[in-house]
This record gives structure tokens, sequence and C-alpha cells, in this order.
């Protein structure tokens, strides 16, 4: 219990000390935030698959219950990699009241460490909401120049969506007690429920709101543009790499095991909604005159093919899902992080201020084209395994949709070269400086994880084997699927 | 009899209190003196409440019933006085009154809220009610020097006049169908024929008009706002948390002991109610600059929350729906203290400190009173982490357990607008100003951090508490 709960309180323990450190040192401050995120990591590298349970809240039967597998595995390992990197990103960027800054990610960490471990649904909505107030604050505080609407929209949308989870996380318990004779949040015992159908379909509705609120799809994505936008860099990363996954995993861990009979009846409107959040998400995001903007809305369209694959319910478009997800994560955190250090060095970020960037910095040009090329889902970088797997796996299912989705694509490479072009080619208007050492360092280590993963998929399947196969048995038709697909993929 | 009169001690002791503080300030005018007998007294009133705490209900005389209900709600209105006291000599050093009347005023209305609490009869309900609700006026009125102190206390007079006017004719009708003046045998028509009967309703509901306006429920909550403002910041806070404990604990005695034929109307009656004032109150609350004003409507919507609870208890008597208001009343009363006092701390002499522009960048210049704020400001809008989440939990889970589903809508949307009012408050704390900082007493600090603490811990390990208060009510 205490070493697997300790992923999420020591990052609260080090967000005290490293606030404590800045009072001294900025630099301190720095580090230590490095190195208590590195430690969270060796704490979880060093925790076999397990589950902890104590009682919370007896009232109203209520567990401090946390399970760890691979999927958690994988998302934490990516939250990790991905608070590093947004600490890294905010090394020159953020100056102004440094100490608070590193509180709040830290807190942000811990808040989805929570999210991704609990297994007792009161608990996932306890982590769910607390990690909103260090996201807000970050974007409150350091974001850019209209960031007090920003930040209140994000807060709004996502708190309204979710206090309709909540009350479909109330119901569920009320249900168990009239069916078990008492109450029970911990989401293994309730998948033991016998819902009608019209309860099925309510309950998931609140669930499934307050995810597509968070991954987002359309028409609940208004909120992510300005909060993208507006956010510091380091916000930026953390929302796009991980904020939006958690949606997606809501969608993976709770929405499809709880209620199956009625995520099988909605997923036509899913599917319809993904893939409108595609191609819409492409259209926007060619229209865009602002960096951080256009790969906003870029992420829009990404999380469609999410939304596809989840609700296509088969372990080849699941797999899809995963290695989008992390794909996603590193490729747009990284041409956010871009964004940020452009943004530092123009004092801008409209693409009519750039132009011809490629003659003063070089390398700058080459590791942006390169996290383009990913975006855009080029063969050998992760985002197209994940791309190509959720096509594969959703044509089974929805034909129609995985036609149209697939011309997302097109959409994709059409503004992932509009941003290149209008940034770097063209005649030169400005001189910057190239990347830095720190740069180039954490650039390279995600290109890195771009391509491993783009050529060898399974260091991430394998991972989630288990839980995806576990979840696709619950299908209500699940003995109509095809058994090792994945396999096939491989060989 | 007369050993349940054991039970009858906290307010034995807050009336002896009140006596010794005058007979003090008729022989030595000293602010110091009164305050630190005040605080004792008001300590020992906590001792002796939580030690005689009767297992059971308790009949005091036919005039006083104690409950163990009741005591839960006698603590709140002692922290809230506690709390008034213990920041005002500070707070009206700069006054040109002179202070030590105040803290018989504030024990006058603490004992009035401690017996409205146990009330059993119309003679000590309506007692109960007149001694917090005139001892209160004065407190409202108490900085004569301002002219906003003075207006709102006459409004507060006269629309508390009206009210209390309602709610006697209300008794009036009531006595005259049955025939008695201790509950609940006053709700029970004697000869029930329809005359009668139509005269019982009419006689409940103006009672209940009595209660929504000391609860400012809409729309009997015109005074609420213009009342805050106007009065000094620390009454204020006695307003907001004694007079609303206190009259939210009676409205829930008299709507569980409801008779069954009145109940279904009473229940549609105050679900408007309720939901008019979650989502007016919210609605109002939006666009004021004023604190005082922004947390008065803010008040109304909290109420209007609480209420749902409550609506749910009168049929069924749930155990759930009691506990859930209780539970969420706690969180409203410790927010509001922590969020009063730290106005109230950072008022000076000529002026309170209620505007947003007064506490913006407070975070920067005072990071402890800050967090005071943020964090009971979260309470208040719900957010986990605080004892206002737990709070919400249980009325969401009331309302869930009775598939209110209206009044739940009307719960999530005024959430949803109270969010953006809430948030509007705490980024004003983190906007940069050019100010300095200001030193504070310890011990007042230390008040609020205890405060703070309850907060939560209440909000984080809710178990214990939890257990209690379903003690309370099994």
């Amino acid at each position: 219990m205490v070493a697997l709960s300790a992923v999420i309180w020591w990052p609260i323990v080090a967000a005290i000390l490293v606030w404590i450190f800045a009072k001294y040192s900025p630099e301190l401050s720095r580090y230590a935030t490095l190195i208590s995120i590195v430690i969270c990591g060796v704490l979880l590298a060093l925790l076999p698959y397990q589950s902890a349970s104590a009682l919370w809240f007896s009232r109203f039967n209520i567990h401090f219950s946390l399970h760890l597998d691979g999927l958690a595995f994988l998302l934490i390992l990516l939250t990790l990699l991905l608070t590093v990197l947004a600490t890294l990103v905010s090394w020159q960027e953020i100056q102004n009241k440094l100490g608070f800054f590193h509180f709040n990610l830290l807190l942000t960490l811990a808040g989805i460490n929570g999210v991704f471990l609990a297994s007792d649904l009161f608990l996932f909505f306890f982590f769910w909401e607390a990690m909103l107030l260090p996201m807000t604050a970050l974007i409150a505080i350091w974001g850019h120049e209209n960031r007090r609407y920003a930040a209140i929209k994000f807060f709004i949308f996502t708190q309204a969506s979710s206090l309709l989870m909540l009350i479909g996380i109330i119901g569920l318990s009320f249900l168990y007690k009239s069916q078990f004779g008492e109450f029970s949040f911990d989401f293994i015992e309730l998948q033991a429920l016998t819902l009608s159908q019209s309860q099925e379909m309510w309950l998931m509705l609140g669930f499934f709101i307050a995810f597509a609120v968070k991954l987002p799809s359309v028409p609940f994505h208004t909120w992510l543009p300005d909060a993208h936008t507006q956010a510091p860099t380091a916000g930026s990363v953390l929302l796009a790499g991980i904020l939006l996954k958690t949606g997606a995993y809501g969608l993976i861990r709770l929405v499809l095991p709880l209620f199956p009979n009625a995520s099988l009846e909605f997923a036509p409107v899913a599917a319809t909604l993904g893939v409108i959040s595609i191609l819409y998400g492409a259209l926007m995001a060619y229209s865009q005159s602002d960096f951080k903007r256009l790969v906003a809305y870029s992420s829009i369209s990404h999380m469609g093919f999410i939304l596809l694959a989840v609700f296509s319910w088969n372990q080849t478009a699941l797999n899809g899902a995963i290695i989008t997800i992390v794909a996603h994560g590193l490729s747009s955190a990284a041409l956010f992080s871009m964004a940020g250090a452009m943004q530092f060095r123009l004092h801008s970020r409209e693409l009519g201020d750039m132009g011809g960037l490629w003659q003063s910095a070089p390398k700058l040009g080459a590791v942006v084209l390169i996290f383009v090329a990913a975006a855009v889902g080029l063969p050998g970088l992760a985002n197209f395994i994940g791309e190509f797997l959720t096509l594969m796996g959703s044509i089974q299912r929805f034909p129609l949709h995985t036609i149209l989705a697939a011309l997302g694509l097109i959409g994709s490479a059409v503004y992932g070269l509009h941003l290149f072009q209008s940034a770097f080619q063209g005649k030169e208007r400005r001189d910057i400086k190239d990347l830095s050492f720190r740069e180039i360092g954490f650039t390279g280590a995600l290109i890195l994880g771009l391509v491993v993963i783009g050529l060898y998929p399974n260091i991430i399947l394998t991972l989630t084997h288990r839980p995806l196969e576990q979840l696709v048995q619950k299908h209500p038709e699940s003995t109509s699927l095809l058994v090792g697909e994945i396999g096939a993929i491989h060989d | 009899m007369i050993e349940n009169l054991l039970y009858f001690t906290p307010q034995l002791l807050l009336a002896t209190l009140a006596l010794v503080l005058m007979l003090q300030t008729s022989f030595m005018r000293a602010a110091r003196v009164s305050q630190s007998i005040c605080m004792l007294g008001l300590i020992a009133t906590v001792v002796a409440t939580i030690s005689l705490a009767p297992a059971q209900g308790v009949a005091v005389t036919s005039l006083i019933h104690i409950q163990p209900a009741s005591n839960f709600f006698i603590l709140l209105v002692l922290a809230s006085a506690l709390s008034t006291v213990l920041l005002q000599f500070k707070y009206g050093e700069g006054s040109r009154e002179v202070q030590d009347e105040f803290y018989i005023l504030t024990t006058l209305a603490t004992l009035g809220a401690c017996i409205l609490v146990t009330a059993a009869h119309a003679a000590t309900l309506l007692l109960g009610l007149e001694l917090m609700s005139l001892s209160i006026l004065a407190m409202l009125a108490y900085q004569r020097d301002r002219q906003s102190s003075l207006e709102g206390a006459i409004k507060f007079l006269i629309l508390s006049g009206a009210a209390t006017a309602f709610f006697l004719l209300g008794l009036a009708f009531l006595y005259a169908t049955s025939g008695s003046l201790t509950f609940p045998a006053l709700f029970q028509v004697a000869i029930p024929t329809a005359e009668t009967q139509l005269f019982s309703k009419t006689g409940l509901f103006l009672l209940l008009i009595g209660l929504c306006f000391k609860l400012s429920l809409m729309p009997f909550h015109w005074w609420t706002p213009d009342v805050y403002q106007g009065a000094p910041v620390n009454s204020t806070l006695f307003l907001a948390t004694v007079s609303k404990a206190a009259a939210f604990a009676i409205l829930l005695r008299l709507l569980t002991i409801m008779p069954d034929q009145a109940s279904s109307l009473l229940a549609a009656i105050l679900g408007g109610v309720a939901i008019l004032s979650m989502i007016g109150g919210n609605l109002l609350a939006l666009q004021q600059q004023n604190l005082k004003r922004l947390f008065a409507y803010s008040a109304i919507a909290h109420m209007g929350y609480i209420l749902v609870a409550a609506i749910l208890a009168i049929r069924v008597n749930d155990k759930l729906a009691l506990e859930g208001s209780s539970y969420y009343l706690l969180a409203y009363v410790l927010a509001s203290i922590a969020i009063f006092s730290t106005l109230t701390l950072l008022s000076d002499k000529n002026s309170d400190c209620e505007y947003m522009d007064d506490i913006r960048g407070l975070f920067w210049r005072h990071p402890y009173l800050a967090t005071v704020l943020i964090l009971a400001t979260l309470s208040m809008a719900g957010m986990p982490l605080t004892v206002g989440f737990i709070g919400k939990f249980y009325l969401l889970s009331v309302a869930v357990e009775h598939s209110a589903w209206w009044l739940i809508s009307a719960m999530i949307l005024g959430s949803v607008i109270g969010l953006f009012y809430y948030l509007r408050v705490i980024i004003c704390l983190f906007n940069q100003t050019e100010e300095e900082a200001r030193s504070f007493h310890r011990y007042r600090s230390v008040w609020l951090g205890l405060v703070t603490l309850c907060i939560l811990v209440f909000g984080i390990l809710p178990d214990q508490l939890g257990a209690q208060i379903a003690a309370l009510f099994s």
C-alpha cells in the first residue's frame, strides 16, 4: 500500500520541498524537480503489478484502492517522461515564481498518477478533479495574454462534465446497494451489476460526456484551443501529452467494461463523433495562423482516432488507440515544446511572423520537420503505427467511418506541411538562435522514442496486452472476434 | 426532570455569561477583559456541549427537547461565535464605538441560537428566534459612524419584523386548529375538516415563510446582499453562520415532524424555492465586485443546496438526508468562518476589505491568508480535498437515492455557474500587484489555520466525522 501509493504521495512531498528550495536558489529547485521525478520513475520501475486497498470512508464503503497493471504503468511512465520534458522546456521560460511553478507541476503529476492508479470510482473522481486545480493554476498564472479566460473556460468545461460523471458514479453505487445490500465504488465489483437498458445508457452517457470533454471530441472541444494556446509551454505539454489521455484512459478503463451493452449500442454515435473530430480538427488546424493553435486543433483530430478505435472495440483497434495515446503524447508535446522554444526566441506564435527560419536555425528546423512528419503519420514513426492499427481494427466494425477517417491522414499532411513551410521556408525574415545543448538533448530523446515505437511497437503492446485482452473479452459478442491479431501484425 | 436539566447546561452557561458580562461592563469598562471573559465562557460552553451530549432525545420541560443532533448544531454556532469574539477586539479597535457591549450582544445572540436549535414549543421557538435576531440587529448596526451599516440594519429590522409577523400569524393559525403549542401536536389538526385543514396549511406556510426569510431563500432574499454589505464584516460572519445554522436546524426539525397530509405539497413548494435559490443565487453572484455581496448571493445558493436534503427528509425521515444536510451545513459554516475571518483580518480602521481590488495579488503578499481564502472558496465550490466536496457528495447521493432529477439538474447547473465566480475570486488572488505586506497577530492566524485544517482534514479523511454524524441520527 505504502509503496504503491508512493507514486502519488512522493510528488506531493517533493512539490513542497522544491517550493522551499526555490527560496534559496532557482537552479536548485529546477534540479530538485528533475531528480524527484526521476526518483518517482525508479519507484514505479521497482513496483510489481499489484493491487492495494484500505477502507477510506466507511459510511459509503469507499476504499482507497489502487491497482497497477500494464496500462496504468505505461501511462504513468509517459506522464513522468512528459513532466521531465515540461521541467526542461520551462528552464529558461519560467523565471517568475519558480518555486510555486514547480509545486504546481509536481502536484499535477501526483493527481494524474492518482487517476491512472485508482480502482475505486470515488477515488478516481477525487483525483480526476484534484489534478485540475494545479493545472488551472499553471494556465492562469504563467499563461499568455488571455490566460484568465482560458483557465476559467478549461476549468468550467471539465468540472461541469465531471459532475455528470459524479452523478453516474453515485447512481451505480446506489444500484449496487439495491442489488447487493451495501454500497460499493469498486470498479471490479460494480461490473457485476445487472442494469436495465435505459439505466445503462443514461449512466454511460454521464461517464462518456466527462471523458469526451477531456479527450476532447467535437462538440465538446471548444476549451482546448484556448487552453493549449494560452498555457505556458510546460502546461501545453502536460495538457496535450497527458490530460487529454486521461479521457481516453477513462473510456478504455471504465466506460467499456462497466457499460458493455450501452457502449455497443452507442458505438455508432461515438464513432461518428470521432470521425467528425478527425476531419473537423484537421480542417481547423489548416486554417490557423497561430503555431500553438494549429497544433491544438491537430490534437482534436488525433484524438478522434482514439475515439473511433475505442468504440470499435477489438484488439487491433485498441492496440491502435494505445499506440496513438503514446505517440501523440510524445509528438504533440514535442511540437508544443518547439512552439515554446520559438515563442521564446521570436516573442510571437504567429506563422506570419516566421518564415525562412531554416537559414538561421537549421537544427530547430530539422527537429520540427521530424515532429511534423510524426504528426502527419510518416511510416517509421510511432503515430503511423497507431493510425494504421486504428484504421485496420475499425474497418471491421465501421467501414464507412474508417474510409472517411482515412481522409484525415491527408488533412494532417496538408496542415503539417503548411506549418513547416510557413515557419521555416520562404524568404528569411528574422534571425534566431538555434537549439541549445539542453534543447537538443530532450528533442533527441523524443525523436528516439518516436522512432523506436515506430519500428518496434511491441515494446508497448506487450505491456498492455493483458489488460486489453481482458477488455476485449468483456465485449458482449466477444466470441465472434478474432483472437491473436496482435501476433499477426508483428509477423 | 431535574437531572435532564443537566443537558441544558450549555444554554444556562451562556445565560450566565451574558449576566457576568453585563455586570463587568457596569463596574469596569475594559474591552479586553470582556473579550477574555467571553472567550472563556464560550470555551466552557463548548466543553459542556461535548461532554453532556445525550445519547438519545431528552426532554427538558415541555419547552425544550435536546436531541443528539442539536448538540452538533450548537457546536457549529459556538464555533462561529468564538471566531467572531476572537477577531472583534483588533477589528473594532479603530472604531469610535466602545467595544464592550459587542460581546454581550454576541453572547445573547448565541444563546438565542442555542435555544432555537432545541426548541420544542412555540414559545421557545419564538423566544430563541427573536433573541437571536434582535441581538444580531444591534451587531449589524454596531459601527454607527458608517452610513451603510445603519442602512443595512434598518433594512434588516423592517424585513425581519415583517417575517416575524408572518411567523407569529402562522403560529396563531396552527394553534387555532390544533389547540396545542408543543411540537409535534402543534401541527396536528384536532378536528380534521376541509376548513381546518386549509387553516392549518396556511399557518404552516406562513411559518415557513418566516424561516425562509431567516435562511434568505429566494424569493425572500432581498435583504441579504444589502445587509451583508452594510454590516461590519465581523458581524457579517456571525450573521452568515450562526443565524443560518440555527434557522436551518429548526427547519430540519420541523420538517421531520410534519403531518403526512401537508408533506407532498410542502415538498413541492420548498422544491421550487430550492431550485430558485440555487440558480438565482448563483446567477446574481456572477457580476458582483463586492465580496460581501458575492458571498451573500453564494450563501443564498448554498441554502438552496442544503434545502434539497431537508426536502428529501420530509416524508421518509431519511437518515442519509439528515446526515447529508448536517455535513453540508458544517462545510458551509467552516468555509464561511474562514472567508469572513480572513476579510476581517484584512480590514483596517476606515473600511472593510470587501472589494475584489482589495484582495488582488494577495497570494504574493500574504500566502498564508490567501491559502486560507483559496481553500475556503474551493470548499464553497465543492472541489475535492475540501470538506465542501464531501458535503456535495452527500447531497448528490441523497438526491440520487430519491431520484429527484429536477433538483439534481438545478444543483449541477447552480454549481457550474458558481464555479465561475469562485474561480474569479481565486484568480484575483494571484494577480500581480505592487503592495506592501502587513503583519498580523499570531494567535488569530492560528485560529484561521485551525479552521482551514478542519476544511482539509474533513475533506480528505471524512471517515471519522461521517461516522460521528451518522451516529447522531441513528
